[in-house]
């Protein structure tokens, strides 16, 4: 017995030390430190905070600015079959997408509301789907998926209100970045056919 | 065989008359329909620090300027700015005693049309009451196009851009924060390197935290994470200079991305704001957790190794009697 353990714990120590020997240490390795926008210094630059920087007294000044823009492009688009709109059947859930490129120098959030949190039927305004989390077979509704491990860990949608709620948080960057809201929407045989829409409205903001 | 060429024809005609209809149709749709890059809009600057007296009329402007291929129609709203949580998720609709900045805001022109590359600088009038009290006031300027919404579409997008302003009024001005809670982890299993702090602002104008992050390798000294690393992504993930607005608390965090999976690191993260300053230090070992758990069998191990040796030794031992 003691013999199996023994030969057990030499098996195990280098199966260990095999795999330890395995795991990259080195991972950390990071760029800069080089000179970046707002009061933040690096060896031989300094930026202000307006982003400009300048390296080194007496030589050859580079500036570099950043303008402090905000720009939002928002489209609903992709329903089905290439079309703008969400063709549903009764008890089939389907998804078209919602989509906002931001260009931000700074942090930014994007919020959706609606003014009417419901899908109104085009031709009777009675009918209408409601903005509910719930959307799934057995359900009439309607929702939108926040984008984000924090905002969305469940990979569920959200009910859109009338005040603007966050539904993606982003960082500063130079280029745009295009973010795509899947829109859900089920109905069941209740429902009575017809064209369903509301408006939704994208805020984007700065977020300090 | 006249006839049939002829019902051909008449056939041919038809097919080629709907498929030109259908084209029309589907071109028309396509035309109707806004494409990515049709409409956008852009503010400069996103955001605007107002220095205000009791009485004071102020004139500000706001650059809008059309990046899109299509023209579009805009107008300008006002709204109060304030967060919901911790977080700092925008709120645009509640109103309390730091959202009046709304009120006082006019524009002498609201609704405007912007060509494709053309940029236009809007006015806005800040016109304070003289009886207000001091300190911050905040409010949103939001620039506002429908044009971005597609008739045909089920969810029709209205485009929004908000330029916030914060505002300080002189008078009686009140400053004070505190830190209400940091963390810095010691052992990490798997989960991500995060220190994170929450401050909170007891006075009646916002100011910033300096929260910084700064890691070492504990062996070698190599700095690996400092408040000037820059990431790919431009970012600095070891620093962060957030607003804490009045009556309001902020949480903020910084998380080492490029962490290993296994390492002992002295990390040192500090919180400044206003005259305070905190500094905390802290031993941190990373480790996976399947290596955590295969230490421990090997402790057992180990364990039940020496006890099975030590009865051996025992049971070996020559007995007298």
């Amino acid at each position: 017995m003691e013999g199996k353990i023994q030969k057990l714990l030499v098996a195990s120590s280098l199966l260990m030390g095999a795999a330890v020997a395995l795991i990259p240490l080195t991972s950390y390795a990071t760029d800069g430190p080089y000179p970046t926008n707002g009061d933040k210094y690096a060896p031989g630059y300094e930026c202000n905070k307006q982003g400009t920087c300048a390296n080194g007294e007496g030589s050859t000044v580079v500036y570099v600015n950043v303008d402090d823009i905000l720009s939002l492009d928002a489209v609903a688009f992709s329903g089905t079959n290439g079309d703008t709109a969400i063709q549903v059947m009764p008890n089939m859930p389907r998804e078209g997408s919602l989509q906002a490129t931001v260009r931000s120098a700074k942090p930014y959030t994007i919020s959706l509301s609606a003014e009417n949190p419901y899908l109104v039927n085009q031709a009777d305004d009675i009918y209408v789907i409601p903005s509910r989390a719930n959307v799934s077979n057995d359900s009439t509704a309607w929702g939108i998926k926040k984008i984000g491990e924090t905002l969305n860990p469940d990979d569920v949608y959200s009910a859109i209100t009338t005040n603007p709620e966050v539904f993606f948080e982003g960082g500063p960057h130079d280029e745009s970045t295009t973010t795509e809201f899947p829109v859900g929407v089920s109905v069941t045989a209740n429902v009575p056919q017809g064209t369903y829409a509301t408006d939704v409205t994208v805020t984007a903001a700065v977020k300090e | 065989m006249l006839k049939k060429v002829l019902r051909l024809l008449f056939v041919f005609a038809c097919v080629i008359a709907s498929g030109v209809t259908q084209a029309f149709y589907s071109l028309n749709s396509n035309v109707l329909a806004v494409e990515p890059g049709d409409i956008v809009l852009q503010i400069n600057p996103a955001e605007q620090t107002l220095d205000l007296y009791p009485g004071m009329t102020f004139t500000g402007t706001l650059k809008v300027k059309n990046i899109g291929r299509l023209p579009f129609n805009f107008n300008l709203l006002s709204r109060p700015y304030q967060v919901k949580n911790e977080s700092y998720d925008p709120d645009f609709v509640t109103e309390n005693s730091y959202t009046k900045l709304h009120n006082w805001l006019s524009f002498p022109e609201t609704n405007f049309h912007l060509e494709p590359n053309e940029e236009i600088t809007v006015l806005f009038n800040v016109t304070v009451p003289d009886d207000v009290p001091g300190g911050g006031q905040y409010a949103a300027i939001i620039v506002e196009t429908r044009d971005s919404a597609d008739e045909n579409a089920t969810v029709r997008v209205v485009s929004q851009v908000a330029g916030l302003l914060y505002a300080h009024v002189a008078g009686e001005e009140h400053i004070g924060g505190v830190l209400m809670q940091h963390s810095l982890p010691s052992l990490l299993l798997g989960s991500p390197f995060t220190a994170s702090a929450t401050v909170k602002n007891d006075g009646n104008l916002d100011f910033r935290i300096r929260h910084t992050l700064s890691i070492k390798d504990f062996f070698t000294g190599n700095e690996v994470l400092s408040p000037e690393t820059i990431d790919p992504n431009g970012d600095t993930p070891g620093l962060a200079t957030p607003v804490v607005l009045p009556a309001t608390s902020r949480s903020n965090s910084l998380t080492w991305t490029g962490a290993p999976q296994l390492g002992v690191f002295k990390a040192v993260q500090t919180v400044s704001f206003l005259d305070q300053e905190y500094t905390f230090e802290q031993i941190v070992f990373i480790c996976p957790i399947w290596l955590a758990g295969g230490l421990l069998f090997l402790v057992i191990l180990m364990i039940i190794w020496l006890i099975l040796r030590h009865r051996k030794a025992k049971q070996s031992r020559p007995q007298a009697f």
